[in-house]
């Protein structure tokens, strides 16, 4: 199979995978009990694969993080597309980009979040002026009457000129004795209702609190389960005083509020964890607080999801805190903050990344009483051009002036003129990565946000590949050979993001892995568990098994397959083949050291074959030379929210 | 830019920084010349936005925060602007440009478009609004090789599948995560599941029995065509939330073309292209 840098046209407004939509078996944030799966397990199928299936059987793609002309950084670096041409772009259609280049996704996404920047957003009440004031007016009456009269644009550009002619009625604009404006917060939320389509495609109301402290990145993005009525009652938090607070206790306070006063539901994605200079995962003490018992709860509780992958680069692991890890040096971004005017230290780096976390996590849980650091997975692209890019073949940029050119290979993403610290970010080194990837029981608000609640979810770095991943204590090799996995897979254990049951006396626990390679991308080189854990000595550990390799490969004794898969791509045309890897994969793997008197967690990296990077298109398309040192070559994959084991005190 | 690197040059920037800093943080001992008034409706508009974000009113010492903090705003906004800090400022402009389109789009809200315009809309745009031939389809995955052995057994297999007996479709194929059924699924929805041109290789297969092998970018399949829906117009009811957002972007990006058009007769533009 050849990959060519043409952009393939589907149909629009087609989204949703065509499998019946059944009520939900998981739908709120708990799991499934033991006994009512114990009594799945015992009962004998029907002939009819389908009849009593309630689980979630459809996996949705989207994008959590989209920044539109509304956010002023996206506004300032030239991006003119608002809201509404993020939506239209994510549904499928072809739009004209901030560069002016016609732009139209391979595939369209299942679901979208325009997540402007809080700051700015205009937070005075709305102030534009109702039909009343305008009609007190003598001047507004008539022009009222004008564009009421008239059928199409015409007569209201007309309306609209008269107003500017000096006869403008001030009342439409500003109330007596109040400044304010038509809140953008309010378009993008009409904007997320305009697209909305249950059932086709879902797009959410959000916004991202980008609060950061002395450069140090703790942005967060908030998702809303719910609607306008509920949403347009509240302003969204700022970061700094008198109303706001770059501290994230202050977000989730806001959150708590939101719900108590609307009785609607919002969650949280941190991201950029890489960013942060130390400051993302704390372990000690944060904005001058130890941490507490309050601190690690409230934290588990609003912050539900990591987003692990995004263009500014990926924050799974990194080679000095997993110096056994060969693929943990992907697409990083460890220089220093968010905006380089402080250098990165190799002790930082545990507070960063989310393996670490993960492990730190538990280390918490078992000194405070809850694990702050128990979240579920997702990439998203934090796009600033409202065009939800993160395909190699037909990468967009994250910011206006880094569409497609023939400079952007050698342009600086953040100069080392403009940093203190001399740092730079070039542009090659903005990564094509971020896919949200969520099992639900069908594209609508509630039940995509439901299953990132209850975070059965995973991250890619914008493959589409297919995962599945059960943990229970009664999986059997066989099990991997049953034509319904998924079926096999919520009877005998519980989904990515869930909780393992008590250890019964003797028994390991077994993972039901399996994965399918992007219809339209590249082979699968291997699916991974990596599992952490807390040793007897109170410190943290890691290892990574190797549970299922392409092409006959032999897994050693120690778990890992040491032979490489290999490589067909061709960078100067662009293009690679199938003739390796495998297009799907399906095993049963037992923890092979389990213990169970210790906490730990298990998730699955998938690993594709080696396809070119961004840099390989752009430079095969304009003909330019890259920089030294600029990859050219990438290895996609996903990585799936843990399951978590913890023993009964 | 050479006269930078005089000394007298330095000496005197140096000096008119040092005097502009100076007057700037220098204790004031002359009477002020301007006035702020904090009235009522600007301290109600703060608690209004402090209780839109917290969902209760501000206590004293938060309604204070407040009103110093808005004080401060106000006195470095009136100072900025002396020092005209607002002039080609790209985030303001930006905000500027944005404001204008809002109060495009609040004008042209007042006038929504009348079911009229909304069906001619329709009526024009037909091909948005049509839904293409779906299917209902079974489909068995054998696997990615295909060799004389597997065709034979393959073969037996669409004989078995379209046999009186019916057997348990669970015991049969290769085990993995593509579905074993799709329901009135679009041609763009089974792409998106077997790869690109799938749904080509399924024209032609006879409805209601299994055929095959067929290929997908994963193998080889057998495949068994339950219903064929045929592509039909939707109805201006169904889709006319779809309509009226159609219509009311394509609408908003006339609207804002012409306004541009508009104000291009107001204005001579001169553009002096550099020298090349």
């Amino acid at each position: 199979m050849k990959n060519t840098p043409v952009v393939i046209a589907v149909m629009a407004g087609a989204l949703a995978v065509g499998m019946t939509a059944v009520p939900v078996f998981a739908q709120d944030a708990g799991q499934p009990n033991a006994a009512a799966l114990a009594k799945l397990a015992n009962k004998k199928p029907g002939y009819s694969p389908y009849a009593g299936r309630n689980y979630p059987t459809r996996m949705f793609w989207g994008d959590t993080h989209v920044h539109t002309s509304t956010s002023f950084d996206a506004g300032a670096f030239g991006s003119t597309l608002g809201p509404r041409d993020a939506y239209r772009f994510a549904r499928g259609e072809e739009v004209i980009s901030n560069t002016g280049q016609p732009v139209k996704m391979a595939r369209p996404l299942d679901f979208l979040a325009v997540t402007d920047h809080s700051d700015n957003m205009g937070f005075f009440p709305d102030l534009v002026a109702g039909k009343q004031t305008i009609l007190a007016n003598p001047t507004g009456r008539k022009w009222y009457d004008m564009v009421k009269a008239g059928k199409g644009a015409d007569v209201g550009i007309e309306a609209f000129f008269a107003l500017f002619q000096g006869t403008y009625p001030k009342e439409l604009m500003y109330n007596p004795g109040t400044r304010g404006f038509r809140r953008t917060w309010d378009d993008n939320i009409a904007a997320a209702e305009q697209y909305n389509d249950p059932g086709r495609f879902t797009a959410f109301i959000g916004y991202e609190w980008s609060a950061s402290v002395k450069g140090n990145n703790l942005h967060r993005n908030v998702i809303f389960r719910d609607g306008a009525a509920k949403a347009s009652q509240v302003e969204p938090i700022v970061t700094n005083p008198p109303i706001g607070n770059p501290d994230p206790a202050f977000l989730w306070k806001w959150m708590e509020a939101y719900e108590k006063k609307t009785g609607g539901s919002v969650l949280a994605i941190a991201h950029n964890g890489n960013l942060s200079n130390g400051m993302m995962f704390p372990m000690i003490e944060t904005f001058d607080k130890q941490l507490d018992r309050d601190y690690v709860e409230t934290r588990a509780r609003w912050e539900r999801l990591i987003e692990v992958t995004q263009t500014k680069g990926t924050g799974e692991a990194h080679p000095y805190l997993s110096p056994n890890d060969e693929f943990a040096a992907f697409e990083l971004w460890d220089k220093g903050n968010l905006d380089l005017t402080a250098a990165k230290k190799e002790e930082m780096l545990q507070r960063e990344y989310a393996r670490e976390a993960l492990k730190n996590g538990l280390k918490l849980d078992q000194q405070l009483g809850a694990n702050p650091y128990k979240f579920g997975m997702i990439g998203s692209t934090d796009t600033h051009t409202a065009l939800s890019s993160a395909e190699d073949d037909n990468f967009f940029g994250k910011m206006a002036t880094a569409e497609p050119s023939a400079e952007r290979l050698t342009n600086a993403f953040l100069s080392s003129k403009t940093t203190k610290t001399g740092l730079a970010y070039m542009d090659w080194e903005v990564s094509a990565s971020g896919r949200a990837a969520v099992w639900a029981t069908e594209n609508t608000r509630e039940a995509i946000w439901d299953a990132m609640e209850r975070k059965e979810t995973y991250a890619t770095t914008g493959t589409r590949m297919i995962v599945r991943f059960f943990g229970g204590f009664d999986f059997e090799p066989g099990d991997a050979n049953n034509r319904m996995p998924a079926r096999i897979g919520y009877t005998k254990g519980v989904p990515m993001g869930g909780d393992l049951p008590n250890a019964p006396n003797g028994k390991s626990p077994t993972f039901l892995v399996a994965a399918l390679k992007d219809p339209i991308g590249a082979n699968l080189d291997r699916i991974q568990v990596i599992k952490g854990w807390v040793g007897k000595d109170g410190k943290t550990q890691e290892r990574i098994y190797d549970v299922a390799v392409s092409d006959g490969r032999e897994i050693d004794a120690d778990g890992r397959c040491n032979t490489s898969v290999g490589s067909t791509v061709d960078v100067a045309n662009a293009t690679w083949t199938n003739t390796i890897g495998a297009g799907e994969m399906i095993t049963v793997w037992k923890d092979p050291d389990f213990d169970p008197a210790l906490r730990a967690f298990y998730y699955v990296r998938v690993i594709e074959i080696p396809t070119p990077r961004w840099t390989a298109y752009d430079a095969k398309y304009y003909g330019t030379k890259p920089l030294p040192d600029t990859p050219m070559v990438v290895t996609e994959r996903a990585y799936t929210s843990p399951i978590w084991y913890t023993p009964e005190d | 830019m050479r006269f930078l690197g005089e000394p007298l040059v330095q000496f005197l920037v140096l000096g008119g920084v040092l005097f502009a800093a100076y007057s700037l943080f220098a204790p004031v001992d002359k009477a002020p010349t301007e006035r702020i008034i904090i009235d009522r409706s600007v301290i109600d508009s703060l608690e209004a936005a402090f209780q839109a974000t917290w969902q209760r009113a501000p206590t004293e010492i938060e309604r204070r925060g407040l009103i110093d903090g808005h004080v401060a705003e106000e006195l470095l906004y009136r100072e900025a602007q002396k020092l005209d800090l607002d002039q080609d400022d790209v985030v303001i402009r930006r905000r500027m440009r944005q404001k204008m389109q809002f109060l495009l789009q609040d004008t042209l809200a007042l006038a929504p478009p009348g079911e009229e315009a909304l069906r001619a809309f329709y009526e024009a745009k037909q091909e948005r609004y049509r839904e293409p031939e779906r299917l209902s389809f079974h489909q068995l995955f054998l696997g990615s090789s295909q060799g004389p052995e597997e065709t034979v057994r393959w073969d037996a297999m669409v004989v078995q599948l379209n046999g009186a007996e019916r057997p348990n479709l669970e015991q049969l194929g290769t085990p993995n995560l593509l579905p074993l059924r799709m329901e009135a699924a679009r041609p763009a929805e089974i792409d998106r599941v077997f790869g690109a041109e799938f749904i080509k290789r399924l024209e032609g297969l006879e409805p209601g029995r299994w055929s095959g092998p067929v290929s997908s970018s994963y193998g080889w399949h057998l495949v068994r065509i339950d219903t064929v829906i045929p592509s039909a117009l939707l109805p201006f009811d169904k889709v006319r939330a779809q309509v009226e957002r159609d219509f009311t972007y394509q609408r908003q990006q006339e609207a804002e073309a012409a306004m541009i058009e508009r104000l291009k007769q107001q204005y001579e533009i001169v553009i002096e292209e550099a020298e090349r």
